[in-house]
């Protein structure tokens, strides 16, 4: 199978049919981590287990006969990974877990072929008609030109008028030297009327030459991202699972928090809500609320908390600090002991770190951000374009059920 | 008396042998001061040595300065072990491996927005601070304007470069090594914003878009305005700049006995992928692209091997 396949029509097609098949939501993201369908992978996605599959399988010879026999036709299809006391540890077992981690390196090989594939299609079509030519390329591509290049000779062939009227529309740096201006705007003009020229040409060229780039960039993955004890809030079977990595001391981490606040408020027992604690560099409101946080989780308490500390966070009139922190924890039911524990204790520190950890392998780029449904979204998004990813997710999960 | 003709003459032919075969090597072999070790670092530069939106963007402030990721100065600290920060492992951090920690001090003089007309100031402060190894990597603004009329011209960019140079030249102590990198091909960053866009959650159209009102940097490169040929001559000027960059260092280090003067253009003919490019504002390297930059131009650099 090729594993940059797709652009034919066909392909297309059959594709699209594929994916007519699978549900928007094939499956739940969290807790559990399953195997996905390489079938319904977009192709970049299919390399790395098809690589996976041509690098072990040499070595994995002997497990996979060991596995024939239990495996029951699953296990045929399926890349081992590791083996511990006899037991495999399949591929599909951890990507989905990694699984925008390995988009993002997809997106680097889909990058890396589409710019080699440009520059092979400019490189034969111009060999290709400088030949039909009988001409060197470099000729050929003085000729799609149309003059020398970039001459001090083409340079003054600009008319003043058009150097004044492109200095009329687009007014230099103020203090620019106005003599330096125009020689500056002279040498654009010739050199973009040239340029111009010579991509007009190479189009043309490509068009006769029926060039144009096949692979199909790689599509976000769904992850499944294990919330093992972060807090939750909403129904265990809400169809819309939301996990916001967000620090409780940055404005752009409340922001995002109290637009889920809304979307929660307007969507009752659609969502369910996870938080993780991911900071920003010398965000020390943000260590120490998190701190706090995981003291008042401990409590029972975090999402009375939460929800205080982003109301002060986006309140101009809060001065938001640890002592204004540690009056919200006492607020909540925090013992003043909790709270010197909270702020000088390391396993708290330990804690938030072991989120940073988990947002920063699940590969959140920053905070705040979100997984809808394993989906990524930034959590600087305006409400209204969260709240259709957020109504599409519900509608395809209700889609499904019917269809169930 | 006759037994010291002999000697007196192998002495003559030796003395002769020697000059001739010092007047024989180039300049460059014998009249160089001692190399000093680079304890003293100071960076040169424009927002790419600020490491710009590399792995931390604050959306209220736009242009957030990553200082632990900067290719240059890059470092680990609490808050980055805390956060699990890339450790770029920069020539900073590289300077203090291979030399030790003793004596080391690390100036960043690069500051977002700077172009060849500010290399002078930077310049003089890297010479205030008595460097022992600058790092140069400058131009990019040069190139990223916000109008095509505010690209200097090759004798512009020049000049500039050849006085802060001469900064250098005039003020650093005897031994220290300048390291000028090409500027980066900004057509290449260009190029990955559709494949990043939507991608991480982000429109790098919009964000390109308010080059339009000034908010963000390089309409000459970004501005969605822009035709396919406006982008190709702003691609040639970073060329041009790139071929001065190269024959100004060539020059100075041929001519300057004091000081040792490096190029590389690794910077200019990477070919970044997405993910060295920051997912925040789909222009900048990333703190991987960081990495790589540390990584590459330490390589290919005075102190790499």
């Amino acid at each position: 199978m090729n594993a940059y396949a797709p652009s034919t029509e066909r392909e297309r097609r059959e594709e699209k049919e594929e994916k007519k098949g699978v549900p928007a939501r094939p499956r739940r993201h969290t807790r559990l981590l399953r195997g996905s369908s390489a079938r319904s992978r977009p192709p970049i996605r299919r390399l790395l287990p098809a690589f996976a599959a041509f690098s072990l399988f040499a070595v994995a010879l002997p497990t996979l006969a060991g596995d024939a026999g239990s495996g029951a036709g699953r296990g045929a299809a399926r890349v081992p990974l590791a083996t511990v006391n006899g037991r495999t540890i399949y591929v599909d077992e951890v990507e989905g877990a990694l699984a925008f981690r390995i988009f993002q390196h997809e997106l680097d090989i889909y990058s890396l072929l589409a710019a080699e594939a440009e520059r092979r299609i400019e490189a034969e079509v111009l060999a290709d008609a400088a030949r039909e030519r009988g001409l060197p390329v470099e000729a050929l591509l003085a000729e799609l030109e149309g003059g020398a290049r970039g001459d001090s000779g083409s340079v003054s062939t600009v008319p003043p008028e058009e150097i004044d009227r492109y200095l009329a529309e687009h007014p230099p740096a103020p203090g620019t030297d106005p003599a330096a201006a125009r020689e500056r705007v002279a040498q654009y003009l010739s050199e973009r009327g040239r340029l111009d020229r010579r991509i007009a040409g190479l189009a043309a060229l490509r068009e006769a030459a029926g060039a144009r780039v096949l692979l199909a960039a790689p599509e976000p993955p769904r992850t499944d991202f294990e919330i093992g004890a972060s807090p939750t809030r909403g129904p265990a079977a809400a169809p819309v699972e939301i996990v916001h990595f967000a620090s409780l001391g940055s404005r752009a981490g409340a922001r995002s928090a109290e637009n889920l606040t809304r979307l929660f408020a307007e969507q009752p027992g659609e969502i369910r809500w996870t938080h993780v604690h991911l900071l920003g560099e010398r965000d020390e409101a943000g260590l120490y609320a998190a701190r706090l946080a995981v003291a008042a989780n401990e409590a029972g308490q975090f999402w009375p908390f939460h929800d205080a500390v982003v109301v002060a966070r986006l309140d101009p009139a809060v001065n938001f600090d640890a002592k204004r922190l540690d009056a919200i924890a006492a607020q909540v039911g925090l013992s003043a002991r909790a709270i010197r524990d909270a702020a000088q204790g390391g396993a708290r520190l330990a804690a938030v770190k072991a989120d940073i950890d988990r947002a920063n392998a699940a590969g959140i780029p920053r905070e705040p951000g979100l997984f809808v449904n394993g989906l990524f979204v930034s959590g600087l998004l305006p409400y209204e374009e969260l709240r259709e990813i957020v109504r599409r997710e519900a509608r395809a999960a209700s889609a499904e059920a019917r269809r169930r | 008396m006759q037994s010291a003709r002999p000697i007196r003459r192998f002495a003559l032919a030796a003395l002769m042998t020697t000059l001739i075969a010092l007047l024989a090597l180039p300049a460059s072999v014998f009249a160089k001061d001692p190399q000093r070790t680079p304890r003293r670092l100071s960076s040169v530069g424009d927002s790419i040595t600020e490491a710009i939106n590399a792995e931390e963007f604050n959306p209220f402030v736009f242009i957030t300065p990553n200082h632990w990721a900067s290719w240059a100065n890059g470092y680990r600290g609490f808050w980055e072990w805390l956060l699990g920060r890339t450790n770029v492992n920069s020539h900073n951090q590289r300077i203090t491996s291979k030399y030790g920690s003793s004596s080391r001090k690390n100036y960043m003089e690069a500051l977002s927005g700077a172009d060849s007309f500010d290399l002078g100031p930077q310049m003089t402060a890297s010479v205030s601070h008595a460097a022992d190894y600058v790092t140069v990597f400058m131009g990019h603004n040069d190139v990223c304007q916000n109008n095509f009329a505010d690209i200097p011209t090759d004798a512009e960019f020049e000049a500039n470069v050849r006085a802060g140079f001469e900064r250098l030249r005039t003020g650093l102590p005897n031994g220290a090594t300048i390291y000028t990198a090409g500027i980066v091909d900004i057509y290449k960053l260009w190029q990955l914003g559709p494949q990043l866009s939507g991608a991480l959650g982000i429109s790098c159209e919009v964000i390109w878009a308010t080059t339009l009102i000034g908010i963000y940097p390089c309409g000459t490169m970004l501005s969605p305005t822009n035709s396919e040929a406006d982008r190709q001559y702003t691609r040639s000027r970073n060329a041009a700049f790139n071929a001065i960059l190269a024959d100004l260092v060539a020059e100075y280090d041929a001519a300057d006995t004091h000081h040792y003067w490096e190029f590389t253009d690794l910077t200019s003919t990477t070919n970044f992928v997405p993910s060295e490019v920051s997912p925040f504002d789909c222009f900048h390297p990333s703190a991987r692209g960081q990495k790589r930059l540390a990584a590459e131009t330490w390589t290919a650099g005075p102190f790499g091997n």
